[in-house]
């Protein structure tokens, strides 16, 4: 029980540095690291396939991608992070506001009305997740595909040279 | 090693979404507070984790962990397409302006 609690703190902690941190490496790194403790929170549910996914993709995959992102585009100065986060304090100061006051107020009404849901419903199939996602969510599927063959497309499209460029290239 | 071997029971869920709001509130904070365009994906990347927390409460509550289990593949799916298109779309912009700020994102070209 005290692991499940200590991933979840961990979870927020990492979250609000994922935010606040000046340095985009360590935001991108604790992102990461968010989705390291939900794939150990979907492993606990025994949720195994999702969990595989969770740490490959977005824990590994993504990260890739955004420290790519961030090496191929020409780092701020420290004079400019420092402005930014000036003016990113001095103007905005909803986070603490938002985490100080409506959580106790959540943890103080919410589990009374957690409390009249009642008891869970009985399991309406116990098939395993593999024979959900082929035989109940096809169309999921094939959602899935449709979104990963636009996001290649739309990734080829905006890496596309135009004619114009590829002249100034020749010459 | 089940959940229920952890001693926890149902009247956990609030703690559950607790959490996954409190990372939702992270999220919105950073939309508001940054204009860099990288920075926004990471909160499109903390909004998905909260959105796969609740999923997993949810299927846990109702007792149909593999059908929330079915949900969070998709939208993990889902969410790594828009990250590649989202990183794709930050290389662009760099490409063109030079900078990530999206305060300078004023030319719409037709």
């Amino acid at each position: 029980m005290t692991i499940i609690f200590i991933l979840l703190a961990l979870m927020v902690l990492l979250s609000i540095m994922a935010v606040c941190s000046r340095n985009l490496l360590h935001a991108v790194i604790a992102l990461a690291l968010v989705s390291v403790a939900l794939t150990v929170v979907l492993f606990m549910f025994q949720a195994p396939l999702a969990a595989v996914f969770e740490l490959s993709v977005c824990a590994g995959f993504i990260t890739v991608i955004f420290i790519s992102t961030i090496s191929l585009s020409q780092p701020l100065s420290n004079e400019q992070i420092k402005k930014m986060t000036q003016t990113r304090w001095k103007r905005y100061i909803a986070l603490p506001l938002i985490l100080g006051v409506i959580i106790p107020f959540f943890y103080w009404k919410i589990p009374f009305l957690f409390s009249q849901l009642g008891a869970p419903t009985t399991p309406f199939f116990s098939l395993d997740v593999k024979r959900i996602l082929w035989e109940l969510r096809t169309n999921d599927l094939v959602g899935q595909l449709l979104v990963i063959v636009s996001g290649v497309l739309a990734v080829i499209i905006l890496f596309k040279e135009s004619s114009s460029e590829k002249k100034v290239k020749g010459d | 090693m089940s959940i229920e071997t952890f001693g926890l029971d149902y009247s956990y869920i609030a703690f559950f979404v607790g959490v996954a709001l409190v990372i939702i509130c992270c999220g919105i904070y950073s939309l508001l507070a940054t204009r860099h365009l990288i920075r926004v994906l990471i909160a499109i990347g903390l909004f998905t984790k909260s959105l796969t927390l609740l999923l997993l409460t949810a299927g846990w509550w109702g007792q149909r962990v593999p059908y929330a289990e079915a949900l969070i593949i998709t939208v993990i799916v889902v969410e790594v397409v828009v990250m590649v298109v989202g990183a794709g779309l930050a290389l662009s912009v760099f490409r063109e302006q030079g900078d990530l700020d999206l305060a300078k994102l004023k030319n719409l070209r037709g």
